[in-house]
C-alpha cells in the first residue's frame, strides 16, 4: 500500500475579534496510506472540523505542509485547489449541502459534468450505478426538498464518488441523522473502504466510529492518541464490543 | 434594539443601501428640477410676454398693403384693442454676414428681415428684458444668433447692397416674443428708424405683420375668420397668440417633461430595486424573522426592521435630492434665462422643489410596504421544520445539465438558477426593457429624422436643390429668369416649377379653413403619400393629412377649393404628410389664370456627379430674388436644432441607461450572491472556481438584458411609432415610419448597455471570493 497523505507540522490559527490569536491546531504530523478508514474523535472545539478542512485543500493551514500524492497542497493556488478537489478528492458533510434547483441525479453529476473525461452518457451511468449501490435509484428525478435526511445524505455520497477520488473526507455525516440512517450510511462508508476507497471522517459518536478500521483522538489541537480497531467485519465482529472498548478509551484520555 | 438592528442592517449592506439611496436621490433632484424648471418658465414667459406686450393675432403679407381698409376693420370692431403694421425689410441670405468670420447666410432657411421697435405692443426687449433702444450704426440682434454664432456686444453684421456694403455695430441682443424659438424661420434685426430707411434705400423687399390685441383672448378664433372674411391682405402665414406660446414652450416644456421622465423611470427603478432587496432580506433573514416569531415578537416590530431602513434611506436620498436641485438650476434654465429672462425665485419655487422630492420619497416609502407584507407569508412551523420558503428555489427539470464542457454546464446551470428563483430576473428584464425603450426611442427619432427620406413628411417632394420664391410681386418675372437659366444649364436634369396660391375650402359646418394651393406638375417630382397618390392629371388633388382632417375628407371625396373668386372641384388622390407652413395644404395640376401666386418653388434635379454645393452657391448670385437650398441641408437645417436637441438627449439618455445597468446590475449581483452563497460554497467544494460562477452569473444578467433589450425595441417598434405619430400629428405627421440606422439602434446601443452590464457584472463579482466555501457545508 502507498502512501496517499502526509501532514506535517501543521498548525492553525485564528484571529480573534479583539486581535488575538486563538490556535486551533498545534504541530500535526501524520500519514494516511491508501485503503485506510480512519475515524477522528474528540470532544467539541478539539479541531475536528478544521483538521479536516486543512488537510483535504478546503482551508489553508496557518503553518505546515499537507501533501496528497506527492503533490504540495497546502501552497497551491485557489485554482489549483479547486481542480484538486473536483479531480481527486470527495466530501461528504452533516448537511447534504444539495443544490435546490437541480434534481437528485443532477446534483449527483454536477461536479463531475465539469470534467471532460466522461462523457454524458458515461455519466449517466456511473451516477445510476452509485445510486443503485446506496439504493435511491429511484430517485433520480425527484426534488431535493422531498428528499429524507438519510436518501439526502445517501445522494450527498454518490456524488462524493462521481469523480473517483483518491480520498473521501466525512464531516459528521451521521450527524443530522437518526441511528438506524446512520448506521446505513456508516455500511455504505464500510463497503466503499472495501472497495478500495480511502476514507477519513469525523465523528463524535463511537458507534459511528466504531466501524473504521483506525480511530485517531484529537484533543487541544494534537493528535492524542491513534487506535487501530482492524477492518470491519459485519460476520465476525461486534459493534457493540468495539463501541465498548472506544468509549473505555475515551473515558481513560478524559473526553 | 430596533435601532440596533436597522443600523446593523444598513451597515451590512453598505454598497447596495448607498446605490439605492442614490436612485432616491437621484429621482428627487429630477422630479425636484423639472417641477421648477416648468414654474419657472411659464413665470417667466408670462412675464416676458407681458413686458413684450406679445401681439393675440398676427397675419404675414407679401405684397400691396391696404392700410385704410385695416384700420376700417379695426374700427368696426370694438373686441379690437390695438393695430399695429410692422414692415419687415427682408434681406436675402446672400447679401447678409452676421457671424464673426463675415460669411453670408446663403444657404441659410432662416428669413432675416431688419425691424424698427414697435411703438404700441410687439416690443423687442434687451437681455435686461427691457424694450430694446439702438441708435445710429447699431443693431440688436435676435439672441438665437448669440447663441448660434457665439456673438458678443461691439462685433459687427454687415449687409451687402448696391452701394456697397453697410455695416452695423451690435449693441445688444433683443429677446423677440414672436421669433425666438429656433423652431420658428423668421428673425427680426432691430435697427434705428434712420438706419432702418436708409437701408431700405439700398435693399431688399418689403414684408408687412399685421399685428393684433384684443380685450379677450377668447375672441382670437373670432378675428380670425372675421378678418378673412373681410377679404383684408393675408398673404402669408397666421400665427395666434397660443400659437406662439406653443412654440415658445416646444424646447423648454420638452425638456421638462423628458427630466419628469426620465425621474419617473428612476423612481420605477428605485422602487423595483428596494422592493427586490427587501424580499433578499427577508428571504436570507427567513429563519431569523421565523424564530423572531416564534417568540412572540409581534409582526409590526419585524416589519418596522425592513420598513425604518427604507424610510431612513428615502429621507436622505430626498433631502439630498432636494439639495442638488438646486445647483441644476443653472444648467436646465440657462435656455429660459437666455431667451426669456428667469424671473427671480420666490418660496413658492422652494415649495414646489420640496413637494417634488417628498412625493418621489412617499412613493418609495408606499411601495416598499406592499413588499413587507412578505414577512406575514413567513410560517413559524415551516421555519422549525427546516423547510424554505414557498415559492423560492424550485427544481427545474429543463433544461438538463446533460452534456459535456465545462462552460455548457456553467451556461445551463446559471439558466437554472434563473428559472428556479425567477423574480428578481424579471425586475432586472422589466428594468433593462424600459431602459432600451427610453434610449432608442429618441435615437430612432433622431435617425428617422435626419435621414433622407424624412423629407417626403415635410411635403417636399425629393430632389437635390429647391428654389424659393417669396416676393409676391416680382415672382413671376423671376420665375421665367429662372427658368431662362436653367434650361440653358447643361447640369440641369430636370426641374419644374411649382406656384402657391392662398385658397379657401370649406368644412362640413361650413366654416372656411384657409390652405395653401400648390399647382404644378406632380409626375415630375412626386411627393409620396400615407394614402393614394400625387395627381397626374387636372381634377385630381392631393391633400394634407392636416388639411384633410380638419375638413374632414377622405380618399375618392369631392373637394371644391376656392381661389380668390373662383371655385374648383377636384377628387381627393392623395393623402400626404406636411409639417411646413401649417401643415394645411393641397397640391394640384390645375393653373389658376389671372391670380398672382403668393410664393414659388422650383425642384430641381441635376445630372449624377454634379457638384451641388457649387450650384447653390452659382445660383445664389444667378437668382438674387430666390432662396437656394440643398434639399439635404433644408432638412438639416430646418430641423437642425431639433436633430441636435434629440442628439444630446440620446447621448444623455444612453449615458443614463448605462449608470442604471451598472448601479443596477451591482445591487442584483450583490444580492444575489449573497442570497445564494451557501449554493455558491457548496459549488466551490465541489471544485467550481470563480470564474464558473461568474460566468453562470454573466449568464443570468445577460439573458435578462438581452430579453430586456429585444422587447425594448419591439416596443419601440410597435409602441414607439403610434406615440410619436400622435405628438407629430398635430404638426401635420401623423403616421411617422421611423428609418432605423441598424448600426446605431441594434449594434452599437446594445452593445454599449452589454458592455456596462459585462464590466459590472466582473467588479461585483469579486465578492464571490469573499464567499468562503465552508459557509456551504
Amino acid at each position: 500500500m502507498s502512501r496517499i497523505l502526509k501532514v506535517k507540522n501543521l498548525e492553525k490559527v485564528f484571529p480573534t475579534e479583539k486581535g488575538m490569536e486563538y490556535q486551533v491546531l498545534k504541530d500535526i504530523e501524520f500519514s494516511v496510506e491508501e485503503g485506510d478508514f480512519i475515524a477522528i474523535m474528540g470532544p467539541s472545539g478539539s479541531g475536528k472540523s478544521t483538521l479536516l478542512y486543512n488537510i483535504s485543500g478546503m482551508d489553508q493551514p496557518t503553518k505546515g505542509e499537507v501533501f496528497l500524492d506527492d503533490i504540495k497542497i497546502s501552497s497551491l493556488d485557489e485554482k489549483s485547489l479547486s481542480d484538486l478537489r473536483l479531480r481527486r478528492l470527495g466530501y461528504v458533510f452533516q448537511q447534504p449541502n444539495l443544490l435546490r434547483c437541480l434534481s437528485v441525479k443532477e446534483n449527483i453529476i454536477l461536479g463531475a459534468s465539469l470534467l471532460s473525461i466522461y462523457t454524458s452518457e458515461q455519466l449517466e451511468e456511473r451516477a445510476e450505478n452509485f445510486m443503485k449501490k446506496m439504493g435511491i435509484e429511484d430517485l433520480a428525478r425527484r426534488d431535493i426538498h422531498t428528499l429524507s435526511g438519510g436518501q439526502a445524505q445517501r445522494v450527498s455520497i454518490c456524488r462524493s464518488l462521481m469523480n473517483e477520488p483518491r480520498m473521501i473526507f466525512a464531516d459528521e455525516p451521521t450527524g443530522a441523522l437518526n441511528s438506524k440512517t446512520s448506521q446505513e450510511i456508516m455500511d455504505l462508508f464500510v463497503e466503499l473502504n472495501e472497495a478500495g476507497s480511502t476514507i477519513m471522517l469525523v465523528t463524535h459518536d463511537s458507534k459511528v466510529a466504531a466501524k473504521a478500521s483506525q480511530v485517531w483522538f484529537l484533543l487541544d489541537g494534537c493528535i492524542y492518541k491513534k487506535v487501530t480497531l482492524g477492518r470491519w467485519d459485519k460476520k465476525t465482529d461486534t459493534l457493540l464490543t468495539r463501541q465498548e472498548n472506544l468509549m473505555h478509551l475515551m473515558t481513560n484520555i478524559g473526553i | 434594539m430596533l435601532k440596533k438592528m436597522i443600523y446593523r442592517d444598513l451597515k451590512r449592506g453598505k454598497a447596495v443601501s448607498a446605490i439605492l439611496a442614490l436612485f432616491i436621490a437621484i429621482s428627487a433632484m429630477l422630479s425636484s428640477s423639472a417641477t421648477d424648471l416648468l414654474y419657472s418658465f411659464f413665470c417667466s414667459m408670462n412675464n416676458f410676454f407681458a413686458l413684450s406686450k406679445t401681439a393675440h393675432l398676427l397675419q404675414m403679407h407679401s405684397g400691396p398693403m391696404a392700410k385704410e381698409e385695416i384700420e376700417k376693420f379695426v374700427k368696426e370692431h370694438e373686441y379690437i384693442e390695438k393695430c399695429q403694421i410692422v414692415t419687415l425689410l427682408n434681406v436675402e441670405g446672400d447679401s447678409l454676414m452676421i457671424d464673426k468670420e463675415g460669411n453670408t447666410e446663403l444657404g441659410s432657411v432662416i428669413d432675416n428681415s431688419f425691424v424698427m421697435q414697435n411703438g404700441n405692443f410687439d416690443f423687442l426687449l434687451d437681455e435686461k428684458n427691457q424694450v430694446a433702444e439702438v441708435s445710429e450704426g447699431q443693431a440688436a440682434v435676435p439672441m438665437y444668433y448669440a447663441v448660434k454664432y457665439g456673438l458678443e456686444k461691439g462685433d459687427t453684421i454687415s449687409v451687402r447692397t448696391k452701394n456697397g456694403t453697410v455695416h452695423f455695430t451690435i449693441s445688444a441682443f433683443v429677446r423677440d416674443s414672436q421669433m425666438n424659438s429656433s423652431y420658428i424661420s423668421s428673425k427680426r434685426i432691430l435697427l434705428c428708424e434712420k438706419d432702418w430707411r436708409k437701408l431700405r434705400s439700398l435693399t431688399g423687399s418689403i414684408e408687412y405683420i399685421i399685428e393684433f390685441r384684443i380685450d379677450d383672448i377668447e375672441k382670437i378664433q373670432q378675428l380670425e375668420t372675421e378678418y378673412l372674411e373681410a377679404g383684408l391682405p393675408a398673404n402669408g402665414p397666421t400665427l395666434t397668440y397660443s400659437g406662439i406660446r406653443l412654440l415658445n414652450s416646444l424646447t423648454d416644456v420638452m425638456i421638462g417633461a423628458l427630466i419628469f421622465l426620465v425621474s419617473l423611470l428612476l423612481i420605477m427603478i428605485s422602487i423595483l430595486c428596494i422592493r427586490f432587496t427587501m424580499i433578499a432580506s427577508i428571504d436570507e433573514d427567513y429563519r431569523d424573522i421565523g424564530a423572531m416569531k416564534s417568540i412572540g415578537i409581534p409582526v409590526k416590530f419585524i416589519s418596522d426592521i425592513y420598513m425604518k431602513k427604507y424610510l431612513i434611506l428615502s429621507i436622505i436620498g430626498c433631502f439630498a435630492g432636494y439639495i442638488l436641485s438646486f445647483f441644476m438650476r443653472g444648467l436646465i434654465q440657462e435656455n429660459v434665462k437666455v431667451y426669456m429672462g428667469l424671473v427671480e425665485k420666490n418660496m413658492k419655487n422652494a415649495a414646489l422643489q420640496l413637494g417634488a422630492s417628498i412625493l418621489v420619497g412617499s412613493l418609495v416609502v408606499f411601495f416598499c410596504t406592499k413588499a413587507v407584507n412578505r414577512i406575514q407569508k413567513v410560517h413559524v412551523v415551516d421555519v422549525l421544520q427546516g423547510k424554505n420558503m414557498k415559492n423560492s428555489d424550485v427544481t427545474v427539470h429543463f433544461p438538463s445539465l446533460k452534456g459535456r464542457g465545462r462552460q455548457g454546464v456553467n451556461i445551463r446551470l446559471g439558466i437554472k438558477y434563473m428559472i428556479s428563483y425567477k423574480r428578481p430576473y424579471v425586475i432586472i428584464t422589466f428594468i433593462f426593457i424600459t431602459l432600451t425603450f427610453f434610449v432608442l426611442l429618441p435615437l430612432q427619432l433622431m435617425t428617422t429624422i435626419q435621414s433622407p427620406q424624412f423629407i417626403s413628411y415635410m411635403g417636399v417632394a425629393a430632389c437635390d436643390v429647391r428654389v424659393d420664391l417669396q416676393n409676391a410681386n416680382t415672382l413671376s418675372r423671376e420665375s421665367m429668369t429662372i427658368k431662362n437659366i436653367l434650361e440653358k444649364d447643361k447640369d440641369v436634369k430636370l426641374f419644374e416649377i411649382y406656384n402657391t396660391y392662398l385658397a379657401i375650402s370649406q368644412d362640413k359646418e361650413g366654416e372656411d379653413v384657409s390652405l395653401n394651393f400648390e399647382t404644378g406638375d406632380f409626375r415630375k417630382f412626386p411627393i409620396s403619400c400615407i394614402e393614394g397618390r400625387a395627381p397626374e392629371r387636372e381634377g385630381e388633388l392631393a391633400i394634407s393629412y392636416l388639411a384633410s382632417t380638419q375638413l374632414n375628407k377622405k380618399l375618392g371625396d369631392e373637394i371644391v377649393i376656392k381661389v380668390d373668386e373662383t371655385s374648383y372641384p377636384f377628387t381627393i388622390c392623395g393623402i400626404y404628410q406636411d409639417i411646413t407652413n401649417g401643415g394645411k395644404s393641397t397640391k394640384t395640376m390645375v393653373y389658376p389664370e389671372g391670380i398672382p401666386p403668393s410664393r414659388g418653388t422650383i425642384n430641381i434635379h441635376f445630372v449624377e456627379g454634379t457638384n451641388i454645393l457649387e450650384k447653390v452657391n452659382m445660383y445664389g448670385k444667378s437668382f438674387p430674388g430666390g432662396k437656394i437650398t440643398d434639399i439635404q441641408d433644408y432638412v438639416a437645417q430646418s430641423m437642425g436644432d431639433f436633430i441636435l436637441q434629440l442628439r444630446e438627449i440620446t447621448i444623455l439618455t444612453m449615458l443614463i441607461a448605462m449608470l442604471i445597468i451598472v448601479f443596477t446590475v451591482t445591487v442584483f449581483m450583490k444580492l444575489l450572491i449573497i442570497r445564494n452563497k451557501e449554493d455558491i460554497g457548496v459549488m466551490k467544494g465541489l471544485g467550481f472556481q470563480e470564474f464558473d460562477i461568474r460566468v453562470q452569473y454573466g449568464v443570468r444578467i445577460f439573458i435578462s438584458l438581452a430579453t430586456g433589450i429585444v422587447i425594448g425595441a419591439f416596443l419601440v417598434k410597435i409602441g414607439g411609432q403610434p406615440l410619436v405619430g400622435k405628438v407629430t400629428a398635430s404638426m401635420g405627421a401623423a403616421k411617422i415610419v421611423f428609418i432605423t440606422n441598424i448600426f446605431y439602434a441594434y449594434i452599437l446601443c446594445p452593445f454599449c448597455m452589454l458592455l456596462a452590464a459585462f464590466v459590472t457584472i466582473l467588479l461585483a463579482s469579486k465578492d464571490l471570493k469573499r464567499i468562503n466555501m465552508l459557509q456551504g457545508m
